[in-house]
C-alpha cells in the first residue's frame, strides 16, 4: 500500500476532532488506512446498509469536443458567438438563414431555459434529455483554484493553473485524481472506494472498483485495487476443459492428471511470494484473476442477461462502448454474485482526438456515444436497477472553439480546457442543464488564451465529481475531493451543479 | 450591574451589597444588640444582670456607655462575666466613695468579636488583659483610618471585698489605624499595683451607617472636651445611645466621660476626675471618640428591607433579617454580564427565607454566568413610607391567562408596580408582565418562551406598587429614593434612563409597566450609574431570531444606598473619609488627584480620590513574531484598565527563559508604534486606554532557529502591575509559500554500501520560513533488497551520526517534521546542518534488510537554482566465466534482440572465450558494431514484395484492385513479425522497435493502417536511426507524411484571419508540435542530466514549455504536404512531383504521397518569427528553414538527452534506472561516443545503444538478483522470444517471395531456411500489436506506478499498465496456444496455399524431446533428465535465472514445482508441460 501523504493524515485527525471523537487518540504514526477505517466503522455504523448503488464512469479518451454535444440554437445568447467561432466545424440551428438541407443541425433539446440542442447524431440522448434521464453539467474541467480570465492571463499567476493543461495524459489523470496540482498518487474513485470500504460497505473478493478498459488512474485507491474485466466478462485458462472438467474434480481438488497437475503447478508457482517485486506484483494479478473468474462468471450467470442483451440491441449500441456498458450493466444485474453493495465501475472510449476530419468522425463518436448511453439506460430500467445507477462522463477537455483548417472535410480542433459532461440515470436530476455555460467568445469572456476559444472551467472536476461520490454515500468529500473546499460547496442549495435529485 | 463601592466579598462566589439591614446569613452584619439601662447602684456588691436578646456563639463584647449625670460621685461602670447569653454590670463607684450611687442611665452595646465591615465601616471588637502598664493593640490591617476605640472593663479579678471591685478606668491613647495604646487607672490614692483585667473594646472606622436598620454614627473629635460640659452633634437619630471614651491621654489624672442633656442630635459630656486624692477636678483636654447608635427606621414596620445580590444559576437560600408574615419580593432587573437572555425566579418564600436564581429560558442551555439583582423585601401590607405610598401583596393562580391584582389600598393616580414570580409550579422559564395599571389595581399574566406550548401551571405573582414621586427614607441622614414610570420609549435598544438627581451607590429595581409587544421578554440592565441608568426589552430566541421589541413603558425604583446628604452622588462618609465636603454638592465632578477621574467616578470605582490611579497595567498579545525577512514587528500591548491619566510604563526586554532558543540584544530593538527605539518605558497617553511596544527584528543573514524574546513589566509608582509578561518569536521569515526553502539531497549508496547497490533517487525538505517544520519527500528505488526503516540523520562527523526523526517507509510526499531541538540538539543546531555549517549536514538514509544501518544516503542541500550532482563512477565490472558468463550472454542478447536462441548463447560465449580472452565486455562491444555492420532488414520491401506475391498468387493487379481481393494492410504487420523473428540485425531491429514506441504512429489510425506502405517506410526510417541521430530522426519523422497524417501536421496551414476585426478564424494545428516536445525529445518537466527532476524554490517542477511556446511551434509546422503524388491510372500511376497542398490521399496501393517526405507549401507557411524553448526562429524564413532551425532549438535541449536515455533503457533493460544509469547513457548519447569511440555526432543512437547495453547496471549479474531489477517484457516480446528460443517455424518459406522481385539483399538478411510468419491483429489476446499502440503515448507510459508494494518501493513499471487480471489470462493461453498446437494462424491462408496449416508456426518441441530422449538413453533418470530439459529451457528463456535462484533453494519453489510436474507428467506432456508452465513463471514474465 501506497504510504498517504501526512497532509492528509493531518486532514483526518482534523475530521476526527470535528467529529466529536476526542476519546479515539490518535497516537504514533501508525497506518493511516487503518485509522480511517477505524474511524468510519465507529463513526458509520450500519453504513453498509443492504442498499445498492453504483456509479459508472465513462471517459471519453482524446478530449470530447462537447462544444458540439451540447450547442446553443438561435435564440441562445451564445448562439451567434457559437457560428462565427466554430466556422467550418459549426452545427447550425435549421433556423438559421445560412442552414442548408445537406448540412446537420442540432437536435433541440426541449425544456430548457434557453435554447440548446445535441449533435445531430445523438437524438437517443435528446431523447433521454427529454425523459429526464439525462442532463448535462456545462463547462466542467481540471481546476486548482478557481480563477477568471484574468488570472489565467497574469503570468504572476500561473501557480494557480493546473499544471499542463492541453496535455492529453495529464489532464486525463488530473481528471481521474481530482487534483490537479497535486503528483498523481491515487484517483478520487479509488479514494471513495477506500472510504466506502473503510465504512462497512459489503464487500466480496471481487473489488469494489471494477474496470471495463484496463488499468485506469481513477480506480486507484489507498487499499483497493481495481479488477479489470473484459467486455466478455473474465477469461478463463484454455486447455482445462470447459469450467476446468479436466483439472479439477467436483470437490473442487485437482485431478491426478497431466491437466490437474499442471493447473496445481500453475497456481502453485502463481501463489508463491516472490522478493523481487515486479515478479511478485505480476503473480498477485495472476492469482486475482483466478480468484475473481469464478465470482465474475457467477455475477454474468446471475444477471438477467436476456432483457441487457435486448436493451443494446433494441438501442442499435453494438461498439465496444455499448459491450462495456453491456457487462456493467450484467455486473450490476447479477451483483448478487458479487456481493458489493457499492460499486464503481470505469469504461471508456476512445478517438475523440479530433484534428483532422472531425465533422464526420465527431458524428460518429456522438452517435457511438448516445445509443451505448441509451442502451445502458434502458438495460438498467429493465432489469429495475435505474434508480441505483448513475453514470458520469468524463473527458480531458473540450476542444479549441475555432477550427484548425478551412475544409470542413479534413478540419479539426486542437486542445481545449472546460467542457460539458453528461450524467444519466435514476437519481438525475433530468433534462435539465446544470452548471454555468461558458461565454463562446475567442479572446474574451472566458476564453483561457488569445485565439482559440478555450474555456476556463466554471466547474472544477471536484465539483462535478463530488456530487457523484455523495450520492455513492462518501463519508468525508474532504478527504476524497481534498482541493474541494477551494470551490463553492456543489451541494449547496445554492449550487447550480448538483445534478443528482 | 455592579455597584461601586459598599461591595464586599463574602465568599469567593457571592457579592452583596446590604442597604437598610442584614439581609441573609450571606450578607450578615455582625450580631449586635444595645440598649439603655436605669439604675441605682444600691450597694457596691449589688451587680445586675442582663440576658441578651441575640444568640451569639460566643461570649460577646460589651461597653458602656458613660453614665449620666445626676449624682455627682465619681463613678466608672463595671462588667464582668460576659457569657454567650448575659453578663453582669454595676456601676462602680471609687473606692473613696461610698459605693452607694443614685439612679443613673448608662447605654450598652454588644457585638460580637470580629472584624466587621459594616457598609465600609470596619467594626473591629476584640477584647485583651490589660493593667495598669501599657498594653499594644494592634488592629486589623483593613483599618485606614484610626478608629474611635470604645475599652471596657469586663472583669474582676481585682476586689476590695468580694463582689466589690476597684473601680478602673480604662485610658486609650496613640490611637492610630494600626494599633492603639492602653492602660488601667485606679484612683489616684491607690498604689497602681493590681492584677490585670480582660478589657473589651470596640473599635470603630468614623462615619456613618447602619446597622441592621438601626443608623448610626462614629467619630473622633479633636482635643476638645474637658472637665468642661461640651455640646457633641450628631445625627439627628432617633433615640440615640452614646458612648463615649477619652482617645487621648493629655491629661495623666483619672477621668471618664460623663453625660447630660441628650437629644437626637447632640449630647453634652465633660470629663470627671475622681478625688480620692485631692479635690481637683480640672483635667486637660482629650479627644473623644463618640459612637451614637439609633432606633430602628420607621420603615422597618414593614420589615422593608433592600439590597443587591450576585445570582446565579443554581438556586441560592436568601435568608432574612426579619421573620414575615407574608414576605413580598421583587427582584430585577439582572444585570448583563451574560448576554443570554434570561429572567429572575424565586421560590420557596418562607417567613425567613427564600430562593432565588438566574433562569434562562429553556431553549438554552441554563449556564449562565452570575448578575447583580437587586431586591426590596416587605411585610405584605399598605404603608406610608418616606412620603411615598406603598402596597405590597400576591396574585395567585397567575397562568399564561390574564389575571386582575387589586391594591389593599388604592393610589390617587396609576403607581408603579414591581412584581415577581415566587412560586415555581412549572418548571419551565417564565416572565410575568403587568398591563392595565391602574390606582386601583392591574393586570398579570405569565409568559413562556414562544417556543413553548404557551401555557403554565398557575404561580404567585409578588408586586409592590409605589406611588410615583421623590422620597426620602428616615433612614441615617435619610436616603433619597423615586420611583417613576417612563413614557411608552423602552425597546429592545438601548434606553438611557437619566433619574434627574444622583442617588449614591444605587439600587434599582424596575418592572415593564405595559404589554404592547406581546412577545415575551424581560428587562436588563446594562449599566447603572449615581445618575442615570441604561436599560433594554430582551425578548428569548426560542423560535425566532427576531428580537426587535415594541415600546413599552418601564416603572422603576432607585434609591440611594448610602447618606449623601448634599445629593451629589458620594456617599457623605466617603466624603467625610477622603476630606470631601459631605454638604458641597460640587464636589462629585472635581479631580484632587489629577488621576482624570472625578471623585464621583472614584468613588463609584471604590477608588481613593485623593490618590493619583494610573490604572492597572498588563500586557497582552498583539503580534508574537517577527520577521527578519519581511520586518514583520512583534508587538506586546501594554493595556491599561481602570485609569486615565498619562502614565509612564517601565519594562524590560529579554531572551526568555530557555537559553537554547533565547534572543539577544543585537537580534532585535524595542520601539515604539512610530519605530522610535524605547529605552526601558513606554507612554500610556491620558484617555489611552494602552500603548504598544514593537520588538523591531534586527535582520542578518543566517539561517536561524525561531529565537524568543519576553516583555517584562516593571512596578511603578504610578500604577499596578498585573499580569507581568509576554513571549514572542523572532523568526527569519514568514511561512509565505514563498518563504520556503528547498533543500535537496541526491540518493547515493552509503558508503557501506559502495558498488554493492544501483539504488538512486532524490530526497527533499520544504522549509518553511521560520524554520520550525519541513515538508519532506523521498523518492527512490532500486534498493537491494527490501526497505526496512528511513530517518533524518544529523552527521556529527563527515561520517555520520544519530537519528534525528524516523521518515515513512517507501515513497512519500508532504511528510511534516516538525524541526524541534531534541536531547543535546538545539533546533539551531539541525539548522546549522541542514545549512551545511561547519562541515556537518543533515541527511536522509534508507534501510534494507541487506544493508542494516543504510543502503543509501541523501544529504541534504540548499537547492539555489537547482541541484545537480554528477552521480559516482560505477565500480569496474566482473569478469564471469562459466554458467555465470552463460548466463550473461544470454541476459545480453534478452536485452538486444527479440530473444536469444541456445545457438547464439553458445556461439556469442564462445566468440568471447576464442576471440576476446574471456573478455566479455570487449566482446559485447564487438558483437553490437557487427550487428550494427549488418545490411538492415527493411519492412517497405517485404511488404511491397509480399503484395506483390498476393496480387500474382490471386491472380489480380493493384492497378484494378476489389476489395474482396485486397492483401490489405496485412503483410505490413506479418513483414514486422517475420523481422523480428528471423532477421539477422537483430540488435537494429530491436533498438528500432524501441525507438518506433517513441516515434509512434499507429495504424489504430485509419490512414497508417491503409497505407501500409508509407507505415513501412516510417518504420524503416525509424528502426535505421537505431544507429542514427536524434537530428537526422526528427526531422525525417517531421517530415513524414505518415507522421504528418497521425499528429495532423499534414496540410497543417498558418492562421486564417476575419479580414474585418482581425481575429484569428483557424489558428494552425496544434497536435504535432504538442507531442514532438511532449513525447519526442524534452517532456514536460525540465530535468538535470541525470533525468532528476530540476526543482523551483518552492520544490516543484520546471516546465518546459507552455501553451504558447506550443502555439509558436505549432506555426513552424503549416505549409507542409505530400511531395509526390501518382499520374494517372492509364499510366499505371506513375510517381509525378504534386504541387496541390491540399492533394488527397490517393489511390490505395500506389502511395508515393506517403512514402516520401513532404514538401512546404511556402503559400500556406506562416513565415513570422517564432519564439519557444528559450529559442527563437526568425522571420521571413521558408519552411525547410524554419524546420531546420526549430528541430535545431529541440534537439538542443538538454532534456533530449536523459529524457530517450530513460525511455529507452526502460524498453531495453530496466524499469527503473538509477541516475547514474540515465546520466551516462544521455552522456554517451550526446557526445556519441561510448567508452572512447563511436561516430562522435550529437544524439547518437548507437552511442546510446552500447551504454545501455555494457553499463554496469547492465551487466552486473549479481544485481540482477535485487528485488526491484529489470523490467517486465512487453507481452509482444515475450511472446517473440518464445517462439525465437524454440525456433517456431511456419511452413510458408521466406525464399519464395525471391520469385515476385524481393530483393536478394533483403533475402540474404535472413537465415536461408527463414519461413514467414503470418501473423494478424493481436491486441485483443496479446494487448499489442505491431505498429498498432492504442495513442502516440504508446501502450506503457513510462511513470505508471501499479500500485501495492511496487509503488511503495518507488518503482516505476511501464509494461505492467497491460497487466490485467483478464490480459495476463489472454496472454498465458495464447502462449498455450503454440505449446499445445499450431498457433492456429491458418486464417487468411495465403493463396494458393497447399493446406490450411502452412501458415502455422510450429515449435521445435521434437527437439527438445530428442534432448531429452538423448538423456534417457545416456541413462539419465527421469528426473535428471526432466532437469537437463528444464535447465536448457532456463537459459534461452530467462538466462539461467531459474535455476541460478532456485536451484539450491528448498522446495517448493517455482523450479521445483515445475520439475516435480513435469516428471510426473506423461510423456506426451513433458515436453510442452515444460514449456507452459516456464512460460507462466513470473521469473520468465520479467527480464533481468
Amino acid at each position: 500500500m501506497k504510504k498517504k501523504s501526512q497532509a492528509s493524515y493531518l486532514t483526518r485527525r482534523n475530521f476526527l476532532g470535528r467529529s466529536a471523537c476526542s476519546t479515539m487518540a490518535l497516537t504514533g504514526m501508525v497506518d493511516t488506512l487503518a485509522h480511517l477505517k477505524l474511524m468510519q466503522s465507529s463513526l458509520a455504523q450500519g453504513g453498509g446498509g443492504s442498499d445498492y448503488k453504483a456509479l459508472v464512469v465513462l471517459f471519453l479518451f482524446g478530449g470530447n469536443d462537447s462544444n458540439n454535444t451540447l450547442i446553443p440554437r438561435i435564440g441562445h445568447p451564445e448562439y451567434d458567438n457559437y457560428k462565427a467561432g466554430r466556422g467550418v466545424l459549426g452545427v447550425l440551428d435549421d433556423a438559421d438563414p445560412d442552414y442548408v438541407q445537406f448540412d446537420p443541425a442540432s437536435i433541440a433539446l426541449t425544456g430548457t431555459a434557453d435554447p440548446y440542442g445535441v449533435h445531430p447524431s445523438m437524438q437517443p440522448v435528446a431523447d433521454l434529455f427529454t425523459n429526464q434521464q439525462l442532463s448535462f453539467v456545462s463547462n466542467v474541467g481540471t481546476l486548482a483554484f478557481p480563477i477568471t480570465r484574468a488570472d489565467f492571463l497574469d503570468s504572476n499567476k500561473s501557480h494557480l493553473l493546473p499544471p499542463q493543461l492541453f496535455s492529453h495524459s495529464d489532464q486525463q489523470v488530473q481528471w481521474q485524481s481530482s487534483l490537479s496540482d497535486q503528483p498523481f498518487r491515487t484517483g478520487w474513485g479509488g479514494r471513495a472506494a477506500d472510504l466506502l470500504l473503510g465504512s462497512g460497505h459489503q464487500s466480496s473478493s471481487v473489488s469494489l472498483s471494477v474496470s471495463l478498459a484496463g488499468i485506469n488512474s481513477l480506480q486507484v485507491g489507498d487499499s483497493t485495487s481495481q479488477y479489470a474485466v473484459t467486455s466478455n466478462g473474465a477469461i478463463p485458462l484454455s486447455g482445462y476443459g470447459t469450467d476446468y472438467v479436466n483439472a479439477i474434480d467436483g470437490s473442487g481438488g485437482y485431478l491426478n492428471t497431466d491437466n490437474g497437475r499442471r493447473l496445481k503447478a500453475f497456481d502453485d508457482i502463481n501463489g508463491m511470494v516472490h522478493d523481487h517485486l515486479l515478479e511478485d506484483g505480476y503473480n498477485k494479478i495472476v492469482k486475482n484473476s483466478r480468484d475473481n473468474e469464478t465470482v465474475i462468471g457467477g455475477a454474468i450467470a446471475a444477471s438477467n442477461e436476456t432483457a441487457i442483451d435486448g436493451a443494446f440491441t433494441t438501442a442499435n449500441a453494438t461498439s465496444s462502448t455499448a459491450d462495456q456498458l453491456k457487462m456493467i450493466a450484467k455486473l450490476i444485474s447479477g451483483r448478487s454474485a458479487l456481493g458489493n453493495n457499492r460499486q464503481i465501475f470505469f469504461c471508456s472510449m476512445g478517438g475523440f482526438d479530433t484534428h483532422a476530419e472531425q465533422v464526420g468522425g465527431h458524428g460518429g463518436l456522438m452517435n457511438d456515444l448516445a445509443t451505448s448511453l441509451s442502451g445502458f439506460n434502458s438495460a438498467m430500467q429493465a432489469v429495475g436497477e435505474n434508480d441505483n445507477v448513475m453514470l458520469m462522463t468524463h473527458s480531458d477537455f473540450t476542444r479549441t472553439l475555432t477550427p484548425n483548417g478551412t475544409s470542413s472535410n479534413t478540419a479539426g480542433s486542437d486542445h481545449g480546457w472546460g467542457g460539458h459532461q453528461i450524467v444519466m440515470g435514476g437519481p438525475v436530476d433530468g433534462g435539465k442543464i446544470f452548471g454555468t455555460f461558458p461565454q463562446l467568445l475567442v479572446n474574451a469572456g472566458d476564453d483561457a488564451g488569445t485565439s482559440r476559444g478555450r474555456w476556463i472551467p466554471s466547474t472544477s472536476v471536484d465539483q462535478y465529481a463530488a456530487v457523484g461520490g455523495n450520492w455513492l454515500g462518501v463519508s468525508d468529500l474532504s478527504h476524497v475531493f481534498p482541493n474541494l473546499g477551494r470551490f463553492d460547496d456543489p451541494l449547496s442549495v445554492s449550487s447550480n451543479v448538483n445534478y443528482v435529485t | 450591574m455592579k455597584l461601586p463601592g459598599f461591595v464586599r466579598t463574602i465568599s469567593s462566589a457571592i457579592v452583596c451589597i446590604v442597604v437598610f439591614s442584614a439581609s441573609s446569613v450571606l450578607c450578615a452584619d455582625p450580631i449586635f444588640e444595645s440598649g439603655t439601662f436605669s439604675k441605682n447602684q444600691i450597694y457596691a456588691t449589688d451587680w445586675n444582670t442582663a440576658v441578651f436578646t441575640e444568640t451569639y456563639s460566643a461570649p460577646p463584647v460589651v461597653i458602656m456607655g458613660p453614665l449620666s449625670s445626676n449624682n455627682t460621685q465619681p463613678a466608672t461602670v463595671r462588667v464582668r462575666n460576659v457569657t454567650a447569653t448575659g453578663f453582669e454590670w454595676q456601676i462602680d463607684e471609687f473606692e473613696y466613695e461610698d459605693g452607694y450611687h443614685g439612679t443613673e442611665q448608662v447605654s450598652y452595646f454588644v457585638m460580637e468579636e470580629g472584624v466587621h465591615d459594616v457598609g465600609g465601616l470596619i467594626f473591629e471588637v476584640g477584647r485583651t488583659n490589660v493593667s495598669s502598664g501599657n498594653t499594644t493593640v494592634s488592629l486589623d490591617s483593613s483599618h485606614t483610618v484610626a478608629p474611635a476605640v470604645f475599652p471596657q472593663v469586663e472583669s474582676d479579678n481585682n476586689t476590695v471585698v468580694a463582689n466589690d471591685t476597684i473601680a478602673l478606668i480604662p485610658r486609650v491613647r496613640y490611637v492610630d489605624a494600626g494599633e492603639f495604646l492602653i492602660q488601667l487607672q485606679d484612683q489616684e490614692l491607690n498604689t497602681g499595683s493590681f492584677p490585670a483585667e480582660s478589657v473589651g473594646y470596640i473599635a470603630i472606622t468614623p462615619g456613618q451607617g447602619t446597622l441592621r436598620s438601626r443608623p448610626f454614627e462614629a467619630t473622633v473629635t479633636g482635643i476638645l472636651y474637658n472637665h468642661k460640659l461640651k455640646t457633641i452633634n450628631f445625627g439627628p437619630i432617633s433615640g440615640a445611645e452614646v458612648f463615649v471614651s477619652q482617645q487621648t491621654r493629655k491629661g495623666g489624672d483619672p477621668a471618664h466621660f460623663r453625660y447630660n442633656q441628650m437629644t437626637d442630635s447632640s449630647v453634652g459630656i465633660y470629663l470627671e476626675e475622681e478625688q480620692s486624692k485631692n479635690s481637683e477636678q480640672r483635667h486637660n483636654k482629650e479627644a473623644a471618640g463618640v459612637f451614637v447608635i439609633g432606633q430602628p427606621f420607621n420603615e422597618t414596620e414593614s420589615k422593608l428591607d433592600i439590597f443587591t445580590l450576585e445570582v446565579t444559576d443554581t438556586w441560592q437560600t436568601v435568608n432574612l433579617p426579619y421573620t414575615y408574615t407574608s414576605p413580598i419580593i421583587v427582584a430585577g432587573p439582572p444585570s448583563q454580564n451574560d448576554g443570554d437572555p434570561a429572567t429572575i425566579r424565586v421560590r420557596n418564600v418562607t417567613p425567613t427565607s427564600f430562593q432565588v436564581q438566574i433562569d434562562e429560558w429553556d431553549y438554552l442551555d441554563g449556564t449562565h454566568a452570575s448578575e447583580s439583582v437587586s431586591m426590596i423585601v416587605i411585610e405584605a401590607g399598605s404603608y406610608s413610607m418616606g412620603g411615598l405610598q406603598w402596597d405590597a401583596g400576591v396574585v395567585s393562580g397567575v397562568t399564561d391567562a390574564s389575571t386582575s391584582g387589586t391594591f389593599a389600598s388604592s393610589f390617587g393616580s396609576a403607581p408603579v408596580v414591581l412584581g415577581q414570580v415566587a412560586t415555581r409550579a412549572g418548571a419551565e422559564a417564565v416572565a410575568h408582565r403587568f398591563s392595565n395599571i391602574s390606582g386601583s389595581g392591574f393586570s398579570v399574566e405569565l409568559d413562556e418562551e414562544d417556543g413553548n406550548d404557551g401555557t403554565h401551571s398557575a404561580e404567585a405573582v409578588h408586586y409592590i406598587a409605589l406611588e410615583k414621586g421623590l422620597g426620602t427614607f428616615e433612614t441615617v441622614g435619610g436616603l433619597n429614593y423615586a420611583v417613576a414610570a417612563t413614557s411608552n420609549q423602552i425597546t429592545d435598544a438601548d434606553a438611557v434612563i437619566n433619574f434627574g438627581a444622583n442617588y449614591a451607590a444605587p439600587v434599582f429595581v424596575a418592572d415593564l409597566q405595559t404589554k404592547f409587544d406581546g412577545d415575551p421578554a424581560a428587562l436588563r440592565v446594562k449599566s447603572l450609574s449615581a445618575g442615570s441608568v441604561t436599560l433594554i426589552v430582551e425578548e428569548e430566541e426560542s423560535v425566532s431570531s427576531d428580537v426587535s421589541h415594541t415600546i413599552e413603558s418601564v416603572g422603576y425604583f432607585v434609591a440611594a444606598s448610602v447618606v449623601d446628604s448634599d445629593d451629589d452622588g458620594l456617599g457623605d462618609a466617603w466624603e467625610s473619609l477622603n476630606g470631601l465636603d459631605p454638604n458641597n454638592p460640587n464636589d462629585a465632578g472635581l479631580d484632587p488627584d489629577g488621576d482624570l477621574f472625578t471623585n464621583l467616578e472614584e468613588f463609584e470605582a471604590g477608588l481613593d480620590p485623593n490618590v493619583f490611579n494610573g490604572g492597572t497595567v498588563d500586557l497582552v498579545d498583539g503580534v508574537q513574531d517577527a520577521y527578519e525577512l519581511e520586518g514583520t514587528r512583534a508587538r506586546v500591548q501594554v493595556r491599561r484598565t481602570a485609569g486615565k491619566a498619562a502614565i509612564t510604563v517601565d519594562f524590560t526586554v529579554d531572551g526568555g527563559a530557555d537559553a537554547d532558543v533565547a534572543s539577544d540584544a543585537s537580534d532585535y530593538v524595542a520601539t515604539n508604534a512610530a519605530g522610535d527605539p524605547l529605552n526601558g518605558s513606554i507612554l500610556i497617553p491620558a484617555n489611552a486606554g494602552s500603548a504598544d511596544i514593537y520588538i523591531d527584528p534586527v535582520a542578518d543573514s543566517i539561517f536561524e532557529y525561531p529565537e524568543a524574546f519576553r516583555v517584562i513589566l516593571s512596578a511603578g509608582a504610578t500604577y499596578t502591575i498585573s499580569g507581568g509578561n509576554k513571549a514572542g518569536t523572532i523568526s527569519d521569515a514568514t511561512n509565505d509559500p514563498a518563504n520556503d526553502k528547498l533543500y535537496v539531497g541526491l540518493h547515493q549508496a552509503e558508503p557501506i554500501a559502495v558498488g554493492l547497490t544501483s539504488g538512486s533517487g532524490v530526497a527533499t525538505l520544504l522549509v518553511n520560513g521560520t524554520n520550525t517544520q519541513a515538508r519532506g519527500s523521498n523518492s527512490f528505488g532500486g534498493l537491494s533488497s527490501p526497505q526496512t526503516v528511513a530517518h533524518i540523520h544529523q552527521a556529527n562527523s563527515a561520517a555520520g551520526g544519530p537519528i534525528v526523526i524516523g521518515v515513512p517507509n517507501g515513497q512519500y510526499e508532504d511528510d511534516i517534521w516538525n524541526i524541534v531541538a531534541s536531547t543535546g540538539t538545539t533546533g539551531q543546531d539541525l539548522i546549522d546542518k541542514l545549512n551545511k555549517q561547519n562541515g556537518l549536514f543533515l541527511y536522509l538514509n534508507v534501510h534494507s534488510t541487506q544493508f542494516t544501518s543504510g543502503e543509501i544516503r541523501a544529504i541534504f542541500g540548499l537547492a539555489e537554482g537547482g541541484v545537480f550532482d554528477t552521480p559516482a563512477v560505477p565500480p569496474a565490472i566482473t569478469p564471469l566465466t562459466g554458467d555465470d558468463l552463460t548466463r550473461d550472454v544470454a541476459r545480453f542478447l534478452t536485452q538486444s534482440t527479440y530473444g536469444p536462441t541456445a545457438a547464439e548463447i553458445t556461439a556469442l560465449a564462445d566468440d568471447i572465450t576464442t576471440n576476446h580472452a574471456g573478455d566479455r565486455m570487449a566482446g559485447f562491444n564487438q558483437w553490437i558494431d557487427d550487428q550494427y555492420a549488418l545490411d538492415q532488414t527493411n519492412l517497405y520491401d517485404y511488404t511491397y514484395f509480399a503484395d506483390q506475391q498476393e496480387w500474382s498468387l490471386r491472380g489480380s493487379d493493384p492497378l484494378n484492385s476489389v476489395n474482396s481481393n485486397d492483401p490489405d494492410h496485412n503483410n505490413r504487420r506479418r513483414g514486422w513479425w517475420t523481422i523480428a523473428m528471423k532477421s539477422h540485425d537483430q540488435l537494429r531491429q530491436r533498438v528500432g522497435f524501441a525507438l518506433s514506441e517513441i516515434f509512434i504512429i499507429s495504424e489504430a489510425a485509419t490512414q497508417v493502417r491503409t497505407r501500409h506502405y508509407g507505415a513501412a517506410k516510417y518504420y524503416d526510417l525509424v528502426v535505421g536511426h537505431s544507429n542514427g541521430t536524434f537530428r537526422s530522426l526528427i526531422e525525417e519523422v517531421s517530415k513524414s507524411p505518415m507522421m504528418g497524417y497521425y499528429l495532423s501536421s499534414l496540410k497543417n496551414q498558418k492562421s486564417i484571419l476575419d479580414p474585418v476585426t482581425g481575429d484569428i478564424l483557424v489558428a494552425p494545428d496544434e497536435n504535432y508540435a504538442r507531442e514532438i516536445m511532449q513525447l519526442f525529445s524534452v517532456g514536460l518537466l525540465q530535468m538535470n542530466p541525470d533525468g532528476t527532476l530540476e526543482l523551483n524554490g518552492q520544490g516543484l517542477p520546471i516546465q518546459t514549455y507552455t501553451n504558447v511556446d506550443i502555439t509558436a511551434l505549432a506555426r513552424v509546422f503549416t505549409g507542409w504536404s505530400f511531395s509526390k503524388r501518382v499520374g494517372s491510372k492509364a499510366d499505371g500511376y506513375p510517381t509525378i512531383d504534386n504541387s496541390s497542398f491540399n492533394l488527397g490521399n490517393g489511390p490505395k496501393y500506389f502511395q508515393p504521397n506517403w512514402e516520401n517526405p513532404m514538401k512546404n507549401f511556402a503559400v500556406y507557411h506562416d513565415t513570422d518569427a517564432k519564439t519557444f524553448l528559450g529559442g527563437m526562429v526568425s522571420a521571413g524564413l521558408d519552411g525547410e528553414a524554419d524546420l531546420d532551425a526549430a528541430l535545431d532549438i529541440i534537439a538542443g535541449h538538454s532534456n533530449v538527452g536523459p529524457f530517450l536515455a530513460r525511455r529507452m533503457i526502460q524498453r531495453l533493460t530496466n524499469s527503473n534506472p538509477s541516475r547514474g544509469y540515465i546520466y551516462r547513457v544521455s552522456q554517451a548519447f550526446e557526445s556519441g561516443t561510448y567508452n572512447g569511440s563511436g561516430s562522435g555526432q550529437s544524439g547518437d543512437f548507437a552511442a546510446m545503444t552500447k551504454a545501455i547495453l555494457l553499463d554496469y547496471e547492465a551487466r552486473t549479474l549479481s544485481l540482477s538478483d535485487d528485488i526491484s531489477y529489470g523490467k517486465q517484457k512487453e507481452p509482444l516480446l515475450r511472446y517473440v522470444q518464445l517462439i525465437r528460443a524454440l525456433d517456431g517455424k511456419s511452413q510458408i518459406l521466406l525464399s519464395d517471395m525471391g520469385n515476385f522481385g524481393y530483393p536478394a539483399t533483403q533475402l540474404d538478411n535472413f537465415p536461408v531456411d527463414a519461413t514467414r510468419y503470418r501473423y494478424g491483429d493481436t491486441t485483443t489476446i496479446l494487448s499489442q500489436s505491431p505498429l498498432d499502440a492504442p495513442s502516440v503515448f504508446n501502450w506503457f507510459l513510462p511513470d505508471y506506478e501499479p500500485g501495492g508494494d511496487i509503488s511503495a518501493s518507488g518503482l516505476f513499471a511501464p509494461e505492467m499498465i497491460q497487466t490485467t487480471e483478464t490480459q495476463t489470462i489472454s496472454n498465458i493461453n495464447y502462449m498455450r496456444t503454440l505449446t499445445y498446437g499450431g498457433n492456429g494462424q491458418g486464417v487468411n491462408a495465403l493463396v494458393g496455399a497447399t493446406d490450411g496449416n502452412e501458415d502455422n508456426v510450429q515449435i521445435d518441441k521434437p527437439g527438445l524431446q530428442a534432448l531429452y530422449d538423448a538423456e534417457i538413453t545416456g541413462g539419465a533418470t527421469v528426473a535428471e533428465a526432466v532437469e537437463t530439459l528444464i535447465d536448457h529451457l532456463d537459459v534461452v528463456l530467462m538466462a539461467g535465472n531459474f535455476k541460478a535462484t532456485y536451484g539450491a533453494a528448498p522446495a517448493p519453489n517455482p523450479r521445483s514445482t515445475v520439475i516435480d510436474t513435469i516428471i510426473a507428467a506423461g510423456n506426451g506432456e513433458k515436453i510442452r508441460g515444460s514449456i507452459y508452465l516456464l512460460c507462466i513463471t513470473p521469473e520468465y514474465i520479467h527480464q533481468k
